[in-house]
């Protein structure tokens, strides 16, 4: 079965099957907007397929992939994640009940390992917020069998003592920066140098992930574009000197004008090359 | 539901990026420089009016939607008047030529000429990234107040793809 008709029967599937009751009539008394919603991949080694409230949402599903956003209904989930194959009533891999999908809400669910190296699930709230013309945005997450962690770039700490499941952000100008994932409050690199490109206007997160025992660290990113802001305007000139030229009076016409009609008429083309320069 | 390596995107080829701008008819031969935003919030534009700005982080010829924006300053205290003083006399119909880094040339047609006053600047449509591709050209218009920020308005120059 492909991966779309999955998608096409889940998002159909989940409506009428698992919703709370309570959820269902809000959502009855006042739709909120559906949620954007993809998964990220993170245990290392298992090739996974995904249930949520008892339907396949994706299968065959392989470390270090990223899901295309998908668009569900606000509401509650029960999410499973068996090993690939093993069907609906499968054993667990990992699983999370009642996880909340916001409406309106763009949400990264990863699984991952903890910091004890057990799979787990954790949904994310991706910051889409607009930037400022020129700015993108950072997030990390450390999903990742590992100790605190400090972030850096360009070998500077930029989020420091981050801890598995936390997330860290900043607004930054565009550009390329060398990031280093090390344990935090040491030099001693887990991670990297990789360099990240942060594009205008896109939200890049940087998952660290694997597992520091198993030798397996590595960084996997989703970006999330369309933030942007345009600029505020186009400045002008600085000088005016264009428009005097225009007015065809610069300081020699001026004098031509003086010496020809006289103090009276000088008056007034002064007061008007005021009003225009 | 569709999938994808979530890896560190490679460091893909660079787009060719616009380097020179040519309008005969209005004999505008200009360098192009990458500029972004400037710490007022609107687009940095290069300080010597011989040289117009491309704003990078929006479309750019080479790509496939949206408003390409050039802009450039009229004239400079320190250095005088700039040859986008003749932008105006640009018509419908004349053909705007870009060069790029990969020396590809991008054609487009002009559909209009507009002084629009800075205030009433759409930046939303002007600095589009979606939509047909189109070129603007930027500079200042009207009249020039010193103590009221200076000129009063943008022309603008609109233009479609037509290479």
């Amino acid at each position: 079965m492909s991966f779309r008709r999955i998608t096409a029967l889940t998002a159909a599937g989940l409506l009428l099957a698992g919703l709370p009751v309570g959820v269902a009539a809000t959502a009855q008394a006042a739709p909120t907007a559906d949620a954007t919603v993809s998964v990220l991949h993170a245990v290392p080694g298992a090739t996974v397929d995904v249930y949520a409230n008892g339907k396949a949402l994706l299968t065959n599903f392989k470390p270090g992939t990223l899901t295309d956003p998908l668009k569900l209904p606000a509401g509650s989930y029960d999410l499973k994640v068996t090993a690939a194959g093993a069907g609906a009533k499968g054993k667990a891999v990992i699983q999370a009940d009642d996880v909340t999908v916001p409406g309106g809400a763009n949400v990264t669910v990863v699984a991952h390992l903890d910091a004890a190296g057990k799979p787990v699930l954790t949904p994310y709230v991706n910051d889409v917020s607009k930037l400022a013309a020129g700015k993108a945005r950072l997030t990390v997450r450390h999903d990742a069998a590992a100790p605190a962690v400090d972030v850096r770039a360009g070998g500077k700490p930029a989020f420091k003592s981050l801890t598995n499941p936390k997330e860290a952000k900043a607004d930054l100008p565009a550009g390329t920066i060398s990031a280093d994932v090390v344990l935090a409050g040491t030099s001693t690199v887990a991670i990297g140098p990789a360099d990240v490109n942060l594009k205008e206007g896109t939200n890049t997160i940087v998952y660290a992930w694997g597992s520091a025992a198993g030798k397996n660290l590595k960084l996997a990113v989703q970006t999330i574009s369309g933030l942007h802001h345009n600029p505020s305007g186009i400045p002008g000139g600085t000088g005016g000197q264009a428009a005097q030229l225009d007015n065809g009076s610069p300081a020699l016409g001026l004098f031509a004008l003086l010496a020809v009609f006289g103090l009276a008429v000088v008056g007034t083309t002064v007061v008007r090359a005021r009003v225009r320069s | 539901m569709r999938t994808h390596a979530a890896d560190l995107p490679t460091v893909a080829a660079r787009s060719p990026v616009p380097i020179r701008l040519v309008v005969a008819t209005a004999a505008l031969n200009m360098a192009v420089k990458s500029v972004g935003v400037g710490a007022d919030g609107q687009m940095a534009l290069p300080a010597d009016p011989t040289d117009i700005g491309w704003y990078r982080f929006g479309p750019g010829p080479a790509d496939r939607a949206g408003s390409v924006v050039l802009g450039g300053h009229l004239d400079s205290r320190e250095f005088g008047v700039g040859p986008l003083s003749r932008l105006r006399k640009v018509r419908p119909g004349d053909l705007i030529e870009i060069t790029m880094t990969d020396r590809s040339v991008a054609g487009y047609r002009v559909t209009t000429v507009k002084n629009i006053p800075k205030q009433k600047l759409a930046v939303d449509d002007l600095f589009d990234r979606e939509g047909s591709r189109r070129l603007r050209i930027v500079t200042c218009g009207g009249p020039y107040d010193a103590d009221a920020g200076g000129y009063r308005d943008n022309l603008v120059v609109t233009a479609v793809a037509s290479s």
